[in-house]
């Protein structure tokens, strides 16, 4: 009989794959470490530091070739975490009390996530994560573990996993998620969504039931997992994946047929992204172009306004990969529920209809302008359009559109190419622009 | 020992970016460089020291060193400081 863990199916499909732990416990290997004399431990702790380092180096450097900046830049901020001075310090000093490198220095790193755990800022609490990421990489160098080379197809697994996780792997090897934690608006499910992987989120402690390489079966629709199935188990849902497969086939045969409803209007179907990387998908799927880029995901995980010269690279690929056909580019949608570190918005009753998206960029023009001058300078590789978010009356929308000809001066001005026909338009999502419709219009 | 007093002036305060500019800018230097608000006083060279003191816009810090470079290191890291770590 297989163990069974049920959690809240968010994403359907039925996955088959081993288990990659996100979030490893490392409470077992310390139990049978052997620490030696102080003065060796000390040696031990200080030696891996330098080696990690350097080891963190060479994957930045191969990130930075491959292009992967993102990746490239949350290392570079992990290895500044290993060269710190004051870790050497706090390491030194547990190992005073514990008498054990990889011991001492999951301490050292814990106490301090703490510290940022407890501060105001959500941008510096969020870096908690980070410091026990580096405290792990570390013990485990010590304590000799070596990060698990899976054959095959994996299913991520963690009580939190951080999205460079999933972003770093390669689609074709994720087969699953499972979540512990309850959320279904956490970072790592939302790339999970655009990629279609069959999550499960919620299972709690489920997680600690599972070791890297098991093999698992996950159903995204009804939130089971089944932890090393027998193969009369594995059987049972066969059937199932069988007709997965069959669903797969029938729906790409349809994709080439035209949108039409039955009484013969043709309707555009266009695909719902969040990078530029999403249109390949979605043109595999027959889709006309894009109705809706969330260009919030260029702005998140920053440190710092994305650069007008990154995003327009962005917006320019996502259009260019539209291959002619419309991409509507919305404009920033952030406010009270997911803060940056540029942008500090106090919190609110009702965030959505608060400060936030458009009121933000309104009256942030240094937010703002960038973005704007990207989105046009793209519409120059295809057919772009803009649009505003969370817009509730009619004079947002036209300080909007002076914004965009502010934009289009600006560009002018500096010389810079770009396009005169770019649309642009509103989404009506707030109540309040849905019975204004006719006067938006 | 040399010491001088400034006030954070971007807007957004010493987070990650400015954080790591200030670190890299202390660490070219051979004295023993220190931060000191809020009734506390961190190494200048460790960034995770600076970032859990979380300077916010109109923090008042002081900037100290001991060594040999120790005036041009306070002077340096007051400018830099005073230039709003070239945001905003």
């Amino acid at each position: 009989m297989a163990e069974t863990v049920k959690g809240k199916g968010v994403i359907s499909g039925i996955a088959v794959g081993k288990i990659l732990l996100a979030g490893q416990n490392l409470d077992s290997f310390l139990v049978n470490y052997k620490p030696g004399k102080l003065d060796a431990e000390k040696k031990k702790a200080a030696d891996a530091l330098i080696k990690v380092a350097e080891n963190l180096q060479k994957s930045i450097k191969d990130f930075t070739e491959k292009g992967l900046k993102e990746q490239a830049g949350i290392l570079e901020a992990h290895r500044m975490m290993v060269e710190d001075p004051a870790m050497s310090g706090a390491i030194a000093d547990e190992l005073e009390k514990s008498g054990s490198a990889p011991k001492a220095v999951l301490d050292a790193y814990e106490t301090q996530a703490k510290v940022f755990e407890e501060m105001e800022d959500e941008y510096f609490r969020g870096r908690a994560v980070d410091m026990r990421d580096v405290g792990k990489r570390i013990a485990k160098f010590l304590l000799g573990i070596k990060e698990p080379e899976i054959e095959g197809k994996v299913i991520v697994a963690g009580t939190e996993i951080e999205p460079s996780v999933i972003a770093g792997l390669p689609t074709d090897k994720i087969a699953g998620v499972i979540l512990g934690a309850g959320s279904t608006t956490a970072h790592a499910v939302i790339i999970a969504k655009t990629r279609a992987i069959p999550t499960v989120v919620g299972v709690g402690d489920g997680i600690k039931k599972m070791a890297d390489g098991d093999p698992v079966i996950l159903d995204g629709e009804t939130g089971e997992i089944l932890i090393r199935p027998t193969d009369k188990e594995r059987k049972s849902y066969d059937e199932k994946i069988k007709k997965q497969e069959e669903l797969k086939v029938y729906y790409a045969s349809l994709k080439t047929l035209p949108a039409t409803t039955k009484d013969g209007k043709e309707v555009i179907l266009a695909a719902n992204i969040g990078s530029p990387a999403d249109v390949d998908a979605a043109n595999n799927y027959g889709a006309h172009g894009v109705g809706l880029f969330r260009s919030e995901f260029v702005f998140m995980g920053k440190s710092d306004v994305p650069k007008e010269e990154d995003q327009f690279k962005e917006y320019k690929a996502a259009v260019e990969k539209c291959n002619g056909n419309l991409c509507v580019i919305r404009t920033m949608d952030i406010g009270g529920d997911k803060p940056l570190p540029y942008i500090q918005v106090d919190k609110e009753e009702n965030p959505f209809l608060g400060y936030r998206a458009i009121r933000i960029s309104l009256q942030r023009k240094d937010l703002f302008m960038p973005q704007l001058k990207a989105i046009l300078r793209a519409g120059v590789f295809g057919k772009a359009a803009i649009m505003f978010p969370m817009v509730i009356n009619v004079k947002e929308f036209l300080d909007a559109k002076q914004f965009v000809e502010d934009a289009k001066l600006e560009l002018a001005h500096e010389g810079k190419e770009f396009a005169q026909d770019v649309q642009v338009g509103i989404m009506v999502e707030t109540p309040a622009a849905a019975v204004m419709a006719p006067v938006l219009a | 020992m040399t010491e001088a007093t400034t006030t954070i002036k971007n807007k957004t305060g010493i987070h990650a970016r400015p954080a790591s500019v200030f670190v890299q800018t202390a660490g070219k230097f051979k004295s023993k460089v220190q931060i000191a608000a809020k009734g506390k006083k961190v190494d200048a060279k460790s960034i995770l020291m600076i970032m859990s003191m979380g300077l916010s816009n109109g923090t008042e810090i002081t900037i100290s060193a001991d060594g040999d470079d120790e005036k041009e290191a306070v002077k340096t890291l007051v400018d830099l400081v005073d230039s709003k770590f070239g945001e905003d």
